[in-house]
């Protein structure tokens, strides 16, 4: 079919009249486009032989216009493109060549337009020569070029301002392309991971952890984000990948190298667990003579029970069952001063926290011997109101027991200038709206109202000796936690202190 | 054969009683044992007991309540008291209103024998 078509041309099927008619039709068809042909005489002068319809769309000047006056043309272009036009349409005279030109014109109604324009030079008689061709209004075409120019550049600049690394991959796990600001941030150099596969390039354990998730990101079309660290050459740092669909079976993963705020962020927690510990040795500092009454008591038990035991064998007093018995309470109260020391080096310790499940009526009955001795020595009556089968709470034994003992001893603070008689401290746990409370009431002598909104601020304080830290530190414990820390008090009536955490297993 | 002397251990703190009482007992004291001050004042003991073993820290009354009280009642029974707190200004106003001993736990047989031996005389 092709070839009887070619043949059919060939042939010359069509007559010159019709091939005339033909082209006019085209030209005057084609869309932002004219057909011209110029005839430039021997003297200089060049007029217009022919112009298709659409000039008038292109130039925004009838042809007759410019028939008349061909000069107009050249009137329209912009100042700068008609000098470069000139001298490519001399050229083209000269050497009887093909013009090629982009110009820009500004229409009579101030419109500017790209024309792009491109004819044939041909010799019809000694030194005068006919043009013809097309001039196409290439505005739109070039409108998206510098749209695109523009937006690359754009983008080029977001890239190279970017600290970010960024690597093309297939589905599968192979490295297409790279973006790196600065190479040093490379484990390797490119020529060694480009074309290679993740397993070939990362450690095997990174390899395993991100393969799956660019599989993952392909299949569901949603962002995946991965952690992990990294023994670069400059040494080990932490990253955060972010992986993207990018095209068909590719993905990007956009790689932020995360070390300093990591690094900040263990920074801010060690201190913070630092400011805590201090907390919890200055509050063992107080009542440093209580907790070594409570350590001298079961000392002083072992050393009687051993003494006498001493004594009934040297006078062949000592029966097997009363030596049972003395060997029974040494070890008992030997475990009980063991505990205390216990207590004290896990207070004292400066552990990682962990969120474990915590009964916190465990903890209340904890808290008791490191406070028995304050409490007598203070004339405090203490009680405590436990909820049965109170769930657990979800915390850190030690930061949460920190916050139950600065209560208590605040509590026995606050009752200080009171007849013994009249200081009373009392605990109650309960289950409350999906949480775990516990309230340390005192009968002290309360707060004042402009004090209430300020107890949990730093370095406030209502003690002669106080740092004002305390109660600062208990509500940064309690909020980490995800619970809540509040006071309730009537001035003069002494005042409850609560504080919630939330439920390990919340029903 | 004469009868031993009678010596009440005044003391919260059960094990602690307990060391003390069996310490005494197998020095050949007699013992009387008391979990609080005003256990003491309530039964015999100011008009029975030879000397006090008697803990400064207790719940209620404290071992220099007791002392007070004893004085106010004319009760001159020697007492040794005995303490893991320790703090001079109780042991001065111990000593201050005629304890004998004001002994620091933890103490030896051989402290706790000679206060209670000077407080019996």
């Amino acid at each position: 079919m092709d070839e009887t078509h070619t043949q059919t041309v060939e042939e010359g099927f069509l007559s010159a009249a019709d091939r005339d008619d033909l082209l006019r039709t085209i030209g005057d068809k084609l869309p932002k486009a004219f057909f011209y042909r110029v005839l430039h005489e021997a003297d200089g002068r060049m007029r217009f032989t022919y112009l298709s319809q659409r000039v008038v769309e292109v130039l925004g000047v009838p042809a007759e216009v410019l028939f008349a006056e061909p000069a107009v043309m050249l009137d329209l272009m912009v100042e700068a493109d008609r000098q470069r036009f000139l001298m490519a349409m001399e050229r083209a005279l000269t050497e009887t060549m093909t013009l090629d030109v982009v110009v820009r014109v500004r229409r009579f109604d101030g419109e500017l337009r790209w024309c792009h324009i491109r004819s044939a030079t041909r010799n019809i008689e000694a030194h005068r020569q006919v043009c013809e061709g097309v001039v196409l209004d290439v505005t739109d075409q070039k409108r998206v070029e510098d749209q695109l120019v523009e937006s690359q550049t754009r983008n080029q600049a977001i890239l190279s301002a970017l600290p970010d690394l960024m690597f093309v991959m297939s589905r599968d796990g192979v490295y297409l392309d790279y973006h790196a600001r600065d190479m040093t941030m490379l484990l390797v150099p490119p020529e060694q991971f480009i074309g290679r596969h993740m397993n070939d390039v990362l450690p095997a354990d990174l390899a395993a952890l991100l393969v799956p998730k660019l599989r993952k990101v392909c299949e569901s079309g949603v962002m995946a984000v991965a952690e992990y660290s990294l023994d670069m050459p400059a040494g080990p740092s932490h990253f955060e990948a972010r992986i993207v669909p990018c095209g068909p079976d590719r993905v990007l993963a956009i790689i932020r190298d995360t070390s300093e705020g990591k690094r900040a962020q263990h920074e801010a927690q060690h201190n913070r667990l630092e400011l805590a510990r201090a907390s919890r040795m200055t509050m063992l500092g107080e009542i440093a003579v209580s907790l070594a009454h409570e350590l001298n008591q079961p000392l002083a038990a072992i050393l009687n029970n051993a003494q006498a035991a001493e004594r009934l064998i040297a006078t062949d007093r000592a029966t097997l069952l009363d030596t049972r018995e003395i060997l029974g309470d040494i070890a008992s109260d030997s475990q009980r001063a063991g505990q205390v020391i216990w207590r004290l080096r896990e207070l004292l310790a400066q552990s990682v926290p962990e969120r474990a499940p915590l009964s916190l009526n465990q903890l209340v009955h904890d808290v008791e011997p490191l406070l028995r001795s304050e409490l007598l020595t203070r004339q405090t009556t203490w009680s405590v109101d436990l909820a049965e089968d109170l769930p657990d709470a979800r915390g850190d034994r030690i930061q949460i027991l920190q916050v139950l003992l600065n209560l208590v001893l605040n509590g026995m603070d606050a009752m200080n200038d009171l007849p013994p008689e009249e200081r009373r401290l009392s605990i109650q746990t309960r289950q409350e709206d999906g949480t775990v409370r516990v309230s340390v009431r005192d009968t002290g002598v309360g707060i004042a109202p402009e004090h209430a909104a300020k107890l949990f601020e730093p370095f406030f304080t209502t003690k002669p000796s106080g740092l004002g830290m305390g109660l600062r530190i208990c509500a940064s414990i309690v909020t980490a936690h995800g619970g809540r820390i509040w006071a309730d008090s009537s001035c003069g009536r002494g005042a409850v202190f609560h504080f919630t955490l939330p439920m390990a297993h919340p029903s | 054969m004469t009868t031993p002397p009678l010596v009440y251990v005044v003391e919260d703190d059960a094990s602690v009683m307990k060391g003390l009482a069996r310490l005494l007992r197998a020095w050949s004291y007699d013992v009387r044992l008391c979990a609080s001050a005003q256990e003491f004042l309530d039964g015999p003991g100011a008009g029975e007991a030879d000397c006090i073993v008697l803990d400064v820290h207790m719940p209620g009354l404290s071992g220099l309540d007791l002392q007070h009280a004893l004085h106010q009642r004319g009760a001159t029974v020697p007492v040794v008291f005995v303490t893991g707190h320790g703090d001079a200004g109780t042991q001065l106003d111990a000593l201050d209103h005629g304890a004998v001993a004001f002994l620091k736990k933890p103490f030896t047989d051989q402290e706790l024998l000679a206060a209670v031996a000077r407080a019996l005389g």
